[in-house]
Formats: C-alpha cells, structure tokens, sequence
C-alpha cells in the first residue's frame, strides 16, 4: 500500500566568503533538490511511498583541503554542513542524531550530523511510518495483524 | 473514518470480566453493569467468551466505536480525555498504532488493524479479531474498605454501605466461586495467544483463584504474554517472585492515594507506613521483569495531597495510572470551594515549571504513558490532568451537601475524621453542616 509521508530536513552551512557547500537532497536514491547552501534552510517532503523500506540522503559535494583553514591546529574556517533538524509527519525527529549514517568518501562511517568531508549522510525507515514511529519511539507493543 | 475523539480499539481485543462474571466494555465504564439485569444477561455463566465476542452486545459496541456517537457509559476515558490526561482508550489505541492528536486520521488510515475495524462496520459488528487481552475481576473479596471504591468491588466497603443504609445487599460475588465456569475459562485461557492479562480487584493477592490461575500458567509454560494485576499493597509476595519471573513480562499496579497518614483515611484498613514498606520490598525484590505503576483516583480529598505523591513517583521513578473519581460523584474534585482551588492550581502550575525544566528531551506527541522510559513525561501529563481538574467552577450545591453528609455518616461509624485527615478541608466541611 502506498502512504503520503510530510518530511522536513534542516540544512545549516558552514562557509566563508565564496567558500559554502554544494549539496543535494534525495529521496531513495532520487534527487529532491540541489545547490550551493548559504543560508540554513528547511525543506519540505510530500511524497508517496509503498509500504517498505526507503532513505533519506544528504550529500556534501564540493570540499577540497584548501577550504579548511588551519593555523597552529585550530580551524580557522571551514566548509561543512550540519543536518540541524528533522521532522516526520510534524514530530521533532530527534533520534536522527544517532540513527542516520554519515559517510564520507574515503573515512570511516559515523552518526555525527556535521558533514565535514564529502559524501552522504543517510537516514534509513521503513513504511507505514507510523508503524515506524511507534517502534523507534517505544511506543509499546502493537497487537498483531492478523489475530 | 471514526471520529478520534470516540474511535477505541477495545472492542477488538480485550475482554473484561466483572466480580460476579458480566461482561463489561472495559474496567472503565461510567457504571459498570455487576449485579443488575444486563450483568444477570451479559454473564459469563450464560455466555463462553466465543459466543459473547461475537454477541449483538459487543456488535453494537463495535459499531458504535466506528461512529460519531459516543457511549454515555464510557464517561471514565471521557472525563480523562476532557481533562488532557492519558486515558485508557488513549493508551490502548496506541496497541493499534493510532496516535492521538492532530495525526488520527493519518494513522488511521496506515493501522495494522484498520482492516478489521472497517470489516466489522461493513458486517454488522462481526469481528474477525479474537479476544487477546483480558481485564478480569476474579471477585470482590478486599481486606479494605476504601471510600471511593465501589461497593462491588469490596467486600467489606459493601458492609459498611449497608450499614449505613446506602444500599440494601452486600454479598460475596465471586463469579469464579462456580468451578465448571472457572475450570471453561481456564481451558478458554490456556487455547488463547494471550498478549496481556489484566487483574484487578476485590484484592487478588487475597483471592486463591489468583494463585491457581498463575500456577495454571507456569504448569502449562504459557507464560508468553504481560500478566499484571493490582494490588493494595498491604500483603507480602515474596512467594510469587519465582514465578512472576518466568513471565514475559509482568507489571504490578499499587494502589496509593496520597503519601501521608491521610491515605489510611482514604484506603481504609491500610496501613500507610507498612504500605510504603512493602513498597521498597517490592523494588528490592522484584525480578527484572517486573514494572511498577502507581495507580490513583484522585477525589476532592487526596488531590489536596496529589503534588507530593507525585513528586513521591519521581523520586521512585513510578508511572502513575489514574482515573481522576467520577462515581462516586460526591467525591468528584469539580465540588471544590474556589478558594481551594485557587491554593491548588498555583501548587500545581509550580510542580509544572520544575518538572517541565526536567525534560527537554522527549518528542512532543510521541509518548507511552506506560513506557519506563518516559517516567517525567507521565507525571507532567498527570500534573497538566490535576491541574485542569481544580478548573474553577463547576461546584454543585446538592452533591456538596451529599459528600458531607455522607463522610459525616461514614466518620460516625468508623470513628474517623475527614477533616482532621484534610484539614485544608475543614471549613468547607463545616460551613457545610458536617
């Protein structure tokens, strides 16, 4: 069964003069929106999904060395972006903080939401989300279907 | 689609058994129907539990549940409801993945069980779902005399009603005194898929039945579901720790008004200081398996103490399960002077402030009011529920009078005293003719 989902990601950057990160934003590996952030910005997600399992991604394009400033081992400035915030059919999502998968090409894998080095940060669900919700947030048990 | 305010999934799933073996809704009926025509009618003894779950009764109340006319009879989870507090039909929705704010429809429409709640509205009520959760009564033998308990759910309350004129028949009715209809529940028991099972009382840790039903379960290893019960806290259990361990999981609900020697007034017959005792044993003791929840009825007496039983429930990490007295409606909170309601709401709005700075971290909205985990945020909505109970207004000068006359009567034949237990109350009491 497909279900309408409302999503929203929040994106803060890290940048300095014409420095600021490229990213994209992609629901199951399909592109939702892309460019250089600026700005932090909220973007909202209506989609329709079948019941299974899906993604979101986030992913961080366009480092190179020389955007990190390091003087005496303390950053100066840098390009990066932080995943502030999510919320799943209205519910501040706050578990992202320790369920998405940060991964960041050629470094090991994390869960931290500050995307410092190129590469995707993912958060994986399943639908029905409220299904979903129910289990991540321990909710209690749920009756089986089929009783 | 149902509407949220009136969709409960009850029906479906539970069954519940009163002391003289009627079947009920659920324990939180306004009037629970024990020892009337349609409790004689509705009655385990003249239906098995299968012929009953597919009754024109339980039909009805399926039907019902999926239409935009509430029961009048489910005025306990109404009152909850009206007050924002977690009310029974909240919490077992949730059993069904349906979320009760602004998201019902949508959850609706995604539920696992959405497809058995519209079969019963296309097939007159009929239900494809069995019954897999139980809330049983085994009988109204109690060892107190609590005065907002039902007289059909005390024994020794029931004497003293009588005693004093309130009713004209005090009687043991315990359904489970009948060892054929016992012995088909038992069998009935041992062939379902249980999920949960529910006892309350009369006192079940009095009742043999009790102790025979959890050793059935052990024998027989059916011991895969969540067994709680509730208990007035005033018997040692030590011998059921063994056993209650091979439970999947087990919760004991104790029964606690206030946390001073007022609740010896309230829970008559009880001890408070052994009460807290037994308390800490039970912590101690307890296998891991083992929850505890607090379970109160606040009244227009025990909410003057409600701000220090709760903070009582944060220091023991306790959930509280209430329901806020509607019957007897002489003791509902609503009777209150405004001058003591006014003293509450302040208490009541300052426990909010601190316990409100205690917690930061949890999603609005996404909360089991059972769940271990989320103990603060059980008591905040219990403090939201207590203060919104001392709303002002709403006094009823004939149900006033009746509450003092009643405790007058009740103090003269146990030799107590109202006010000298709330003495917060004693003006009213007395310019009220006590």
């Amino acid at each position: 069964m497909a279900t309408s989902l409302q999503f929203t990601i929040t994106l803060k950057p890290v940048g300095y003069a014409d420095r600021w990160p490229e990213f994209y934003l992609a629901m199951d590996n399909k592109l939702q929106d892309e460019g250089i952030l600026k700005e932090e910005h909220t973007y909202n997600f209506d989609v329709t999904l079948d019941d299974g399992a899906h993604s979101i991604g986030v992913g961080f394009t366009n480092k190179v060395d020389t955007d990190t400033v390091v003087n005496d081992n303390e950053i100066l400035a840098d390009k990066a972006i932080i995943v502030e915030q999510i919320t799943i059919e209205g519910y501040e999502f706050k578990d992202f903080l320790y369920r998405a998968v940060y991964t960041p090409v050629g470094r090991p894998k994390s869960h931290s939401n500050y995307l410092s080095w190129n590469g995707e940060w993912t958060l994986e669900f399943t639908t029905p989300i409220f299904t979903w919700l129910h289990q991540t947030q321990q909710l209690g048990w749920i009756y089986e279907k089929n009783l | 689609m149902p509407n949220k305010d009136i969709f409960c999934n009850i029906p479906w799933y539970e069954l519940h058994i009163n002391h003289d073996g009627s079947y009920d809704l659920c324990g939180c009926m306004s009037k629970l129907i024990t020892q009337t025509d349609a409790g004689q009618e509705w009655n385990i003894k003249n239906y098995p539990v299968e012929d009953y779950w597919q009754s024109r009764r339980l039909r009805d109340e399926r039907l019902q549940k999926m239409s935009d006319t509430p029961n009048p009879a489910c005025g306990v989870c109404q009152h909850q409801d009206s007050l924002g507090s977690h009310s029974k039909r909240i919490k077992e929705n949730l059993k069904s993945v349906l979320f009760y704010d602004r998201n019902f429809y949508k959850s609706f429409e995604q539920s696992p069980h959405r497809a058995a709640f519209e079969y019963s509205l296309a097939n007159d009520g009929a239900t494809v779902t069995r019954p897999v959760s139980y809330h049983l009564s085994l009988g109204n033998e109690c060892d107190l005399a609590c005065v907002m308990c039902s007289p059909n759910s005390s024994f020794k309350l029931a004497n003293d009603y009588k005693a004093l004129g309130w009713i004209k028949d005090s009687r043991r009715l315990n359904w489970t005194d009948d060892q054929q209809v016992w012995d088909n529940f038992c069998s009935t028991l041992l062939a379902t898929d249980l999920v949960s099972l529910h006892i309350i009382g009369g006192e079940p840790t009095i009742n043999k039945r009790f102790h025979q039903l959890i050793d059935l379960f052990v024998a027989n290893d059916r011991t895969d579901f969540s067994f709680s019960f509730t208990t007035n806290c005033m018997h040692n259990i030590d011998h059921l720790w063994d056993k209650l361990a091979r439970f999947k999981r087990v919760e004991i609900g104790m029964s606690v008004e206030t946390v001073n020697f007022s609740n010896d007034y309230v829970r008559y017959g009880s001890d408070i200081d052994t009460l807290l005792s037994n308390i800490a044993h039970f912590k101690d003791h307890a296998p891991e398996n083992v929850a505890f929840v607090v379970r109160t009825v606040p009244t227009l007496l025990t909410i003057n103490y409600y701000s220090q039983l709760i903070d009582w429930c944060l220091d023991n990490d306790f959930l509280i399960d209430s329901y806020f007295a509607t019957d007897p409606a002489w003791q509902q909170i609503r009777l209150l002077p405004d001058s003591v309601k006014i003293h509450l709401q302040t208490e009541f709005q300052v426990q909010l402030s601190r316990y409100t700075t205690l917690s930061q971290s949890r999603i609005k909205g996404l909360t089991n009011f059972r769940n271990q985990a989320h103990v603060i945020e059980n008591l905040i909505s219990e403090t939201h529920a207590a203060l919104a109970s001392v709303a002002l207004g709403n006094q009823d000068p004939d149900l006033a009078a009746e509450c003092v006359l009643k405790f007058k009567q009740l103090d003269s034949m146990r030799n107590n005293s109202v006010v000298k237990n709330f003495p917060m109350l004693q003006q009213y009491f007395e310019s009220n003719g006590y």
